[in-house]
């Protein structure tokens, strides 16, 4: 079997900060990724809130991280997945599609998938219609009609970039008021993003591709159909951390590995950074200085078991 | 199809037919080729088994997606032509075909539509799409 110092798991923000740090402290590291680097953060369009960056494309910003990673020293496999862990011994031991490594420590850091929303049409018109990524699928709704669901950041980016293609935005969202920074909110009125509040997308409807969208005002119990080409649905993200459920890793009720204040999850040896924690904070500087925590911590708890005990 | 059609059906395969000897001799074509709105139907057409790869530079997940099919189109060579259509710069048949989300993969046997996977799939998923396109 292939043994490592510290392996990691995913290749976004966090596992490539982790990589980065392992790595320069001298562990033997190994970053397995399941797609291709650069997670979640290469689908924003355009990122304002990074120190250093007062604008820079999620892809750009990714591909210096990656770049700064593999420079460090730390090994990427793209294209294998995490399939199992088996963390109750000390040498922990990762199962993926193509084969069996050890490890001395783990650094679970696996982002999120795409939230769904659960309602009827949506899976008939994914791809015809319905997107879960506007920097993807923008192009295709050029002068058409849009709708982005979501209340967040995410969903107000998206929004934004959609504004300057599309020929109308609209952003529903089922409170009265976004979750997004001010200055996202201040850019969508400037570009004419209709707001519609305390809205729940019911229903999507069409032929062939998507025609309509059944909206209900949840304050006044109203129900409308608006004519629309597109919907972009940014909502709530899905943790991935099966795996490490199924490990015996304690996640809370949604999913999410549960760390404390130095990343280390219920077992010993094994930690966890980014979008995958209890962090209720999901942004790229969060992942970014969680992963330095986790390397951090692993690389103590390799190297200096005693100073690191209880 | 009336004669002339026919006919002209005939000259179409014949010249790809030399383009591919052209370009690599008898040896069955192992990467991914280039189509475009002008050349998708003459592709599909002209070749029994199809598999187009709907992309673009932008997309994150389409860059998962392009190593596989580059190893496909090596593994499947002589089985299945795999063709790239940048969405960039060739809408019309992505809408043609309703297609709203990138990647989409379409299946075209005998130059009709017989599969689609739409998002970013592992290799065991497009190898079943695959399999009911050859043969
Ligand atoms: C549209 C959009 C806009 C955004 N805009 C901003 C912004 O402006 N500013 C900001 O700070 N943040 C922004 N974010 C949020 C930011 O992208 C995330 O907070 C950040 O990417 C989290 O990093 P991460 O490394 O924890 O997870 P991710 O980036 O999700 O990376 C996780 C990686 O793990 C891989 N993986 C998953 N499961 C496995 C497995 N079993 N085996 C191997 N690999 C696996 C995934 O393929 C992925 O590459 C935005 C997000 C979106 C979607």
């Amino acid at each position: 079997m292939e043994y490592w110092d510290l392996i990691i798991i995913g290749a976004g923000p966090a596992g490539l900060t982790a990589g980065i740090y392992g790595a320069r402290s001298g562990l033997k590291t190994l970053i397995l990724e399941e797609k291709i680097p650069g997670g979640a953060a290469a689908e924003s369009p355009l990122i304002e809130n990074y120190p250093c960056f007062p604008g820079i494309s999620g892809r750009e910003l990714v591909d210096k991280m990656l770049e700064h990673c593999k420079k460090s020293g730390a090994e990427i496999h793209e294209l294998e997945n995490v399939a199992g862990l088996d963390v109750r011994g000390e040498k922990k031991i990762v199962k993926t599609n193509k084969k069996l490594y050890g490890a001395s420590a783990v650094i679970i850091a696996s982002g999120c998938s795409h939230g769904e929303l659960g309602v009827p049409g949506e899976k008939k018109f994914r791809g015809r219609g319905v997107s879960y990524c506007a920097i993807c699928d923008g192009a295709f709704f050029k002068g058409k009609k849009v709708i982005v669901v979501g209340g967040g950041n995410s969903a107000a980016t998206s929004a934004l970039y959609l504004s300057n293609l599309a020929s109308n935005v609209k952003l529903i969202h089922r409170r009265n008021q976004l979750r997004a920074e001010e200055a996202l909110v201040k850019n969508l009125r400037e570009k004419k993003v209709e707001f519609l509040w305390n809205t729940d997308l019911k229903e999507i409807k069409g032929e062939g591709t998507v025609k309509s969208a059944v909206l209900y005002d949840n304050k006044k119990g109203e129900i409308k159909e608006v004519k629309v080409d597109g919907i972009f649905i940014q909502v709530s993200e899905v943790p991935n951390s099966q795996f490490a459920k199924k490990a015996g890793i304690s996640t809370d009720k949604l999913g999410y590995v549960v760390v404390d204040e130095r990343q280390r999850t219920s077992i010993n040896g094994v930690y966890a950074a980014g979008d995958v924690t209890t962090c209720p904070i999901k942004q790229i500087g969060t992942a970014v200085g969680q992963a330095i925590i986790a390397a951090t911590e692993a690389f103590g708890y390799i190297k200096r078991p005693y100073y690191y005990k209880g | 199809m009336n004669e002339s059609d026919r006919e002209l059906e005939e000259i179409r395969r014949k010249k790809l037919e030399e383009l591919e000897r052209k370009s690599g001799g008898k040896k069955a074509i192992d990467k991914p080729i280039q189509v475009t709105d002008r050349t998708f139907d003459q592709v599909i057409k002209t070749h029994p088994a199809v598999a187009i790869d709907f992309w673009s530079e932008w997309c994150p997940p389409c860059r998962f997606i392009a190593p596989i099919i580059e190893v496909l189109a090596k593994d499947y060579s002589g089985k299945v032509i795999f063709g790239k259509l940048n969405v960039d710069e060739n809408l019309a048949i992505a809408r043609r075909h309703g297609i709203t989300s990138i990647p989409t993969l379409l299946f075209f046997k005998d130059g009709k539509l017989a599969g689609r996977i739409i998002g970013a799939v592992p290799r065991e998923h497009i190898e079943r799409e695959l399999t009911k396109i050859i043969g």
